[in-house]
């Protein structure tokens, strides 16, 4: 009988311990910091390649500008800019490498300034003199960084809104012309 | 004669509601603030990318890691040796792997399609540019228009 009428419990509240989960919510914060690789990248876009027809006969022939950055020896680099049309013509200019890099070591460290400050006032010229150029090709030799195309781009994107890569086949041939010279 | 009491000194209590309400906002704004599977590029450790001050955002796609003359591509994380890229005859890893292209094409829908076609380049800046060449050149034969090299945002450069 008594059985039956059995008094229920009052229920309790539990004290819920909030210093464990502090804890865990303070553990969990320092993990995701630590574990986070905060880089900042972006691209650099090579577009389809397009195929354009001239259909007017009187019209001037295209430019074509092509730039190519080639090993001249062990220790120089040649940046030529060449352009077709009704006035064809190149600039070149040689640089030491170790002008570009801040030790001659392994692990030497690409003077980007030191680059543009040679490079650049040859785009330049050319995108005055062209300014309505909308396109430009770039090689590079084979054993020249993929750093410097990077570099190139940047500097050509300025003034060009497309880029084509030419192979390094072309840049080398016309790399060893220049050293016959 | 009577004695100034000094009132006891009671303990601090401290406020754990308001501050597990922080450090729950904080964890939130962590999570979210990371940006997770937009671009899903596993960069080496190792690997040294070069500098861009180009300010144009990674886009989702195909993408390929060319790190010590290895590449892998993301579709089927295969790695491939560079030097097979520059053989007359495509090497068995690579025929499997552009049927693995192939399908990927065709299992995209058509309004996917144009990005579908993108293909984004991580390599390490100390790379030969005849390496990237005859890598890019493979898979733009493959069926990749667009080349979008990653770089590191270049935080010295000045912006436009």
């Amino acid at each position: 009988m008594s059985d039956l009428f059995e008094i229920k419990r009052k229920r309790e509240f539990r004290n819920l311990n909030i210093v464990p989960i502090l804890d865990m919510f303070t553990t969990v914060i320092f993990f995701l910091l630590l574990s986070t690789t905060f880089i900042n990248l972006t691209k650099q876009t090579v577009p389809p390649s397009g195929v354009s027809t001239v259909t007017d006969p009187v019209a001037p022939p295209p430019l074509n500008p092509k730039i190519y950055l080639v090993n001249k020896s062990d220790q120089e680099f040649s940046f030529i800019i060449k352009w077709a049309g009704s006035k064809a013509g190149a600039k070149a200019v040689t640089f030491q490498r170790e002008d570009l890099f801040q030790a001659p070591s392994k692990n030497e460290m690409f003077n980007e300034l030191a680059f543009e400050e040679k490079v650049k006032p040859y785009l330049e010229k050319f995108k005055e003199s062209y300014p309505k150029q909308k396109s430009i090709q770039i090689g590079l030799g084979a054993d020249v960084e993929y750093m410097f195309l990077s570099k190139i781009m940047d500097m050509a994107i300025e003034f060009t809104p497309d880029v084509v890569l030419v192979s390094y086949n072309e840049a080398d041939a016309l790399g060893r012309a220049l050293a016959r010279r | 004669m009577d004695f100034y009491k000094a009132p006891r000194r009671e303990g601090l209590d401290l406020q754990l509601t308001a501050m597990i309400d922080i450090f729950s906002i904080i964890i939130i704004f962590l999570i979210l603030g990371t940006v997770f599977g937009v671009v899903d590029i596993a960069i080496p450790p190792t690997m040294r990318l070069p500098q861009s001050v180009s300010t144009e955002v990674l886009e989702p796609g195909v993408s390929i890691v060319i790190h010590e003359d290895k590449v892998k591509l993301s579709i089927d994380d295969v790695e491939i040796d560079i030097e097979d890229f520059r053989a007359q005859k495509a090497s068995d890893l690579l025929e499997q792997q552009n049927k693995k292209i192939e399908e990927y094409f065709k299992s995209t829908k058509v309004e996917e399609r144009a990005s579908s076609k993108m293909m984004s380049v991580a390599a390490d800046m100390k790379l030969n540019y005849k390496d990237i060449f005859d890598v890019i050149k493979y898979y733009r034969k493959a069926g990749f228009e667009s080349i979008l090299f990653v770089a590191r945002v270049n935080e010295g450069a000045p912006r436009d």
